[in-house]
């Protein structure tokens, strides 16, 4: 027994046992609305009236779409504007609705004081409209807290202190972009609300410098991966470009058109499955849905010294999923009850809408390092060909799951991901005891039982085949005398109903030609006719000629026969007259034909004999 | 006796309205029966017959239903009801008279009518732009003016005054038609078009100077005698009551109340343009625009409305082709008392469905019952099977695009000649004749026939010669140009641009025209072919266009052969001529085998009189004599027909004694009748035609001999044997 054993251990160590598992992609169906891919924003903006001379060109409304529009889409959006009280408040919005946002700010006049208290709180009130992993705030105002007296200016500044430390429990991180000369001091309120919720302060000097500190709290603080596509600087003329999307597949890809002077006719020329465009005073926002190819074709018209700058944004809705291969290795320990078992762990990543789509294929994705964690440990590894393989896990035992968190942080797009992906591990295999010697009895049997059925199914087969061959009239059922009379006319049938579904074209079937002798059965003509489709019963319905240019119908079969609204009895005979029609429902209750019994005139019979 | 009263009632396959009910669907399950009854007869006639275009009209309302696409921030038309868009989201625009597509195709048809002239010098874009929001603008003027009028008088009659009620009634006729603009956006458009451009533009005028801002003034004289124009001090407050007299001001108000009350969601600039649309004010009430929002407006409207007639018209088109080819039936029987008016009974379903082997049962039933007995009230005599294919591909070469060239696309709602045999087939045992035309495009229009001659329509229907249908089948040729492709742009306006003084002006470059191409809208000629055959059996109608002649007045024209003499110039068609003529090469060679039903577009003149419209000049059907290798001509299977129908009515199903007592020489036999109106227009015997007739005891046939011409044409009837013997 045991050098048996020794033996089959030693065959073991040397063929490891290389076991491959898939997780299906149903079963780590993610959920794209679940809130831990959810984040959400609020731009408060300060509307205010000094802000006229602080922004006279509206910049901070245009800042407001080149934030929202370049957020991926798992952001939710809001936008509150403030003067004496708050004055527009909408949101929160999904990527589909953003546009709704921006129609909000646009409609919104600077006039009046400045009651950040009141815009931080209602921002707030936004933001807990919605369950989402994480939550931030983006500021602008142009100077301190005032209102047309001190109670009102010292009721907003407790307001506003109330709302940042409710901020500050609940996470929100608040950033503050301050403009003009008024915010210079660091010193101000407003930036308190960023250093006590751990954000981050901006300052612009000028309006046109709003849209920098946006781009920074995008790529900086909310890790957005976008790419400068061209900066142009516009003639008056038409500017054409080749914008390159360098990882086709995405999910989305936004081309944004940032200018201080309004962007004329634009004209794109690309390859998407859906497209939106959006436009205001100094943007423009191209939003391909799954582009297929990799240019876009662009040209537009932008003012003469104006500068335009193009932004692309790219972002993959994506489910992670793993691949276990197990390499399973006899342990040298002798009283070893249990494989080794090390489990190797690669993930590739399939599109979310279309899991049959794998992604991040791209030649760019090729070798970029990716991080991340599992099971609380942290790993790197690096894309080949489009997946990442894991460092393997040793020694598994017993049954368990790992949980993997994947940064996509070294990625120059935007990943929308289910995070962490939780992976099943089966545990080690127990050791095989000696098999017995294999008993093939049983399958000597079973293969003879099975063999004897074929055998007898082939020969019930190539009965029921003959059965639709015509058979003579059995004695009992229709009398066959031989026939005194002529066939004449001929039989158009139409098949109006058939078991499979197909449409049958129409069929004709020349009578005049037989022997006045044959007894013909319907299967015969359909046979003649070339139709494959089975009908039922049609080999129990016979014709055969009578008197005065009649057809003799005589039915044995189970099928329903109609004429003249009435059913024809089974096993009777009946007259068919010339241009009389009989319905045909067969055996199987589906299948049906129409039956016409027409006359054929001697000089088409002549003209149909010659052509045949 | 007159037996048979109508020798024209012709079956329409095809299907304008998928809405309304069918022929397949009134007739229903035939299981188990042969022919209807009565009382189904009855039922399809109510819902599908047609006497006129009128009736037409009414009977299958034919619309085209629009919905609005956020996505794509368009507005989309579709022919058939898409079934998973809610009713609400949804509007059905009926294609009748007021649709502004179509009546520029009627009003063209008829000034093309009128003018006589061909395609090539007639001026398509003087009535193309009959859908530019400038002609929209015009007709809304005219109804404005009857507003305005009619209010007038409302306002002066006292109340009580039963005049007054009149008034009432036809002013409210009139705002219903001018309501039907307020809730659509879609109608508003063309509206807030005009307005925009109207008032951006005013002080352009006649001059075609710049447009610069104007300030209305007076023309005084200075102090010291020099011409002044001094502005005129502005009334802008409260310059409603004060500026017009109180007709404006009560035709306002009742506006703005129709507005609100019509509409669902209301809008305030609406509401203005409806009122400055309806009831213009004087322009002292101009306030301050703000030009470059009213441009970027007017650019986006101009630009949506194009957009979004030019989706209405692709879409639309195959639609109105057969709306203009139902309409062209019916114009053909132009008489002066009506007789014996062509009936069309329209299938509305398209002609594949009722060719599948389920529908064809149910054919034979209709036209067993209205075809198959001895009462000839609803006898189908024709059909009309337009839109068949004509491939295209043989000889298409496969080439580099250099430029972007005409797009052969595959049409997907034509008939296949499959579809047409098989209906054929069953048509045959009716004795239906059915007139066929091919798809209508460019490729089958008279121009291109005059080009090409007509061989490849020969080759198409080779599949269809040689058959035992080949006599009900009667190709038609060429299809009708209504506009031609080349001539189909429609400039709708420009676009505006904003000039350096921040006046608004209407741009002069070239891309900022805003056109759309209608790309040629055509007839098919097998409408019109059906229709001035029907029209010819019309004994007032053969009296209308001979007046020197003898007409039999209860005889039917089916022995009116449209080739011979000059038949086909004295009853026309009412189509204006298209082109020149076709080459004589052409003519001979559709004379050397008298191909099909052929229209010539042909210089002639008759009586003096040049012909301007479109002629027979083959009627033809595809019944090949190979003896005299000829197509035999259509009116001889009508003829026979015809003949056959009469006798078996007048000798009860054939009897044999009664047979021979047809065919006697005793005057008042049926064949001494008929040669007796020998000499009339309509003669069913035509002078040198004979008929003759042998009974084959034996097989119990009777074979008859028409003799037309000379030429014979057999036809056989089983005899019934008198039975007491």
């Amino acid at each position: 027994m045991k050098r048996v054993f020794c033996f089959f251990g030693m065959v073991m160590a040397t063929l490891s046992l290389v076991l491959c598992q898939v997780v299906s992609a149903a079963e780590l169906q993610n959920d794209n609305n679940d809130h831990s891919v959810q984040k959400a924003i609020v731009f408060a903006v300060d509307a205010s009236n000094s802000m006229n001379g602080n922004d006279r060109n509206r910049f901070a409304i245009d800042s407001i779409a080149q934030l929202i529009y370049s957020l991926p889409s798992n952001y939710y959006v809001g936008v509150v504007a403030y003067n004496t009280d708050v004055i527009a408040a909408v949101g929160m919005s999904d990527s589909e609705n953003r546009d709704s946002i921006m129609a909000a700010a646009n409609s919104v006049r600077y006039i009046g004081y400045t009651n950040a208290g009141s815009g931080l709180t209602k921002a707030m009130e936004l933001l807990d409209t919605i369950d989402a992993a994480e939550k931030t705030v983006v500021m602008l105002s142009d100077g301190e807290i005032i209102m047309q007296d001190d109670t009102a200016t010292a009721l907003s500044s407790s307001q506003f202190q109330a709302a940042v430390t409710q901020a500050k429990e609940k996470q929100v991180v608040i950033h503050v972009i301050g403009l003009g000369a008024d915010m210079e001091n660091k010193e101000n309120t407003i930036f308190s609300a960023s250093a006590e919720t751990g954000g981050s302060n901006y300052h612009a000097p000028k309006a046109e410098d709003i849209q920098q500190a946006v781009d920074s709290i995008l790529l900086d603080q909310l890790h957005i991966k976008k790419t400068t596509a061209a900066i142009v600087d516009a003639d008056g003329g038409t500017e054409t470009l080749d914008i390159n999307i360098p990882t086709s597949n995405a999910t989305n890809a936004r081309i944004l058109f940032i200018s201080d002077n309004p962007i004329e006719n634009l004209n794109a020329d690309f390859n998407a499955g859906n497209v939106r465009q959006v436009s205001g005073a100094h943007y423009t926002l191209l939003e391909l849905n799954h582009p297929s190819a990799e240019k876009v074709h662009v040209s537009f018209q932008g003012n003469a010294g104006s500068q335009v700058k193009v932004d692309v944004i790219t972002e993959y809705y994506l489910t992670m999923i793993p691949q276990v291969v197990y390499d399973d290795v006899a342990p040298n320990e002798e009283d070893a009850t249990h494989y080794k078992r090390t489990a190797q762990i690669n993930v590739s990543f399939y599109d979310m809408e279309n899991p049959e789509r794998q992604v991040l294929t791209d030649s760019v994705f090729e070798g970029k390092s990716l991080s991340g964690t599992i099971d609380g440990q942290e790993w790197s590894g690096a894309f080949k060909s489009g997946i990442v393989s894991l460092p393997p896990q040793s020694d598994i035992a017993e049954n368990q799951t790992a949980e993997i968190v994947v940064a996509f942080d070294n990625l120059e797009t935007n990943i929308i991901a289910q995070q962490p992906l939780t992976v099943s591990l089966d545990g080690a295999p127990e050791l095989p005891v000696l098999p017995e010697p294999p008993d093939y009895r049983p399958y000597i049997i079973i293969g003879g039982i099975v063999l004897l059925e074929i055998v007898v199914g082939i020969v019930l087969w190539i009965n029921s085949k003959r059965k639709y061959r015509p058979v003579p009239i059995p004695e009992s059922a229709p009398p066959s005398p031989a026939s005194k009379y002529d066939y004449t006319g001929r039989l158009s049938i139409y098949i109006t109903k058939t078991r499979s579904g197909y449409d049958i074209p129409p069929l004709t079937y020349n009578l005049f030609r037989l022997p006045g002798s044959k007894v013909l059965s319907l299967q015969e003509v359909l046979d003649s006719c070339n139709v494959e489709e089975r009908f039922e019963g049609a080999d129990q319905i016979f014709f055969r000629p009578g008197a005065g240019r009649c057809l003799i119908l005589t039915n044995s079969s189970d099928c329903t026969l109609m004429q003249n609204r009435e059913i024809l009895i089974k096993n009777r005979s009946y007259q068919i007259e010339l241009n009389s029609k009989v319905d045909i429902t067969f055996e199987d209750e589906i299948s049906e034909l129409a039956l016409q019994y027409k006359d054929v005139k001697p000089s088409s019979t002549k003209l149909l004999a010659e052509v045949h | 006796m007159n037996i048979i009263s109508q020798t024209n009632r012709t079956l329409l396959l095809e299907e304008f309205n998928p809405e309304k009910l069918d022929l397949l669907t009134l007739i229903g399950d035939v299981k188990g029966i042969d022919s209807l009854s009565d009382d189904k007869i009855k039922e399809i006639n109510q819902h599908l017959e047609c006497r006129s275009y009128e009736e037409f009209q009414e009977k299958f309302a034919p619309c085209i239903y629009s919905f609005f696409d956020a996505n794509s921030q368009a507005v989309k038309y579709t022919l058939k009801k898409p079934e998973s868009i809610p009713e609400n989201m949804l509007t059905e625009i009926p294609l009748n008279q007021s649709n502004d597509f179509l009546k520029m195709l009627f009003t063209l048809m008829e000034s093309k009518k009128a003018q006589g002239v061909l395609n090539v010098d007639f001026g398509f874009e003087n009535l193309l732009d009959m859908i530019s929001p400038k002609k929209v603008m015009d007709d809304i003027r005219q109804v404005r003016k009857e507003i305005r009028y009619n209010y007038s008088k409302y306002a002066e009659l006292e109340d009580g005054d039963p005049a007054k009620l009149d008034v009432g009634d036809k002013l409210n006729e009139l705002f219903e038609e001018a309501s039907n603009n307020y809730n659509n956006v879609m109608a508003m458009l063309p509206l807030a078009i005009e307005d925009i451009k109207t008032r951006l533009l005013l002080g352009a005028g006649d001059q075609g100077s710049k447009n610069d801002q104007i300030a209305l003034g007076m023309l005084t004289m200075g102090e010291k005698g020099e011409l002044k124009v001094l502005e005129a001090p502005k009334q802008e407050t409260t310059a409603l009551a004060t500026v017009d007299d109180n007709i404006n001001t009560g035709l306002i108000s009742a506006l703005e109340e129709d507005y609100q009350a019509i509409n669902e969601a209301p809008s305030d600039y609406v509401q203005s343009l409806v009122v400055r649309t309806f009831c213009p004010l004087p322009s002292t009430l101009q306030t301050t625009v703000d030009v470059e929002t009213e441009v970027a407006n007017y650019n986006s409207y101009l630009q949506f409305y194009k957009d979004s007639k030019d989706a209405f018209i692709k879409v639309v088109k195959p639609l109105v082709e057969k709306l203009l080819g139902v309409k062209m039936f019916f114009d053909q029987y132009k008489c002066k008392t009506k007789g014996m008016t062509p009936t069309l009974v329209v299938a509305n379903l398209k002609p594949e469905m009722l060719a599948k082997s389920s529908g064809l049962p149910t054919l034979h039933a209709y036209l067993n019952t209205v075809n198959a007995k001895n009462n000839f009230k609803d006898t189908i005599w024709y059909a009309i099977f337009p839109n068949v294919s004509i491939s295209l591909n043989a000889g298409a070469k496969l080439r580099r695009e250099r430029f972007a060239g005409n797009v052969h696309k595959v049409n997907e709602d034509v008939n296949s000649l499959e579809t047409l045999s098989t209906l054929l087939d069953v048509m045959k045992e009716y004795r239906v004749e059915t007139f066929f035309s091919f798809e209508t495009r460019e490729e089958t229009t008279f121009n291109a026939v005059a080009a090409e001659g007509i061989q490849k329509f020969i080759d198409r229907c080779e599949p269809l010669v040689g058959k035992e249908y080949s006599e009900f089948a009667i190709p038609c040729l060429p299809n009708f140009t209504v506009i031609p492709k080349s001539k189909s742009g429609v400039t709708l306006d420009k676009l505006m641009t904003v000039s350096e003084d921040s006046t608004a002006q209407l741009s002069e470059a070239k891309e900022d025209i805003m056109r759309l191409w209608i790309e040629g809208v055509y007839i098919g000629a097998a409408y019109v072919a059906a229709g001035i055959r029907g029209a010819c059996q019309c004994p007032e109608y053969l009296r209308d266009h001979y007046r020197r002649l003898k007409v039999a007045s209860e005889l039917p024209g089916v022995r009116y052969d449209l080739e011979s003499g000059n038949h086909a110039l004295c009853t026309r068609t009412t189509m204006p001529k298209e082109i020149t003529g076709f080459t004589n090469s052409i003519k001979d060679q559709i004379n050397r085998k008298n191909f099909g039903w052929v229209f010539a577009s042909e210089n002639a003149a008759l009586d003096g009189q040049n012909i301007t419209q479109i002629t027979v000049y083959k009627a033809r059907n595809l019944l090949y004599d190979p003896d005299r290798s000829t197509y035999e001509p259509a009116y001889k299977t009508q003829v026979t027909t015809y003949i056959e129908r009469i006798l078996r009515h007048a000798t009860g199903d054939f009897k044999q004694d009664r047979i021979v007592q047809f065919f006697s020489n005793n005057p008042s036999s049926q064949k001494s009748q008929w040669l007796a109106k020998k000499d009339c227009v309509n003669a069913v015997l035509a002078e040198g035609d004979n008929l003759d007739f042998t009974i084959d005891e034996q097989m119990g046939v009777c074979d008859l001999a028409i003799y037309f011409d000379g030429n014979a044409r057999n036809l056989e009837v089983m005899i019934s044997r008198v039975s007491s013997k």
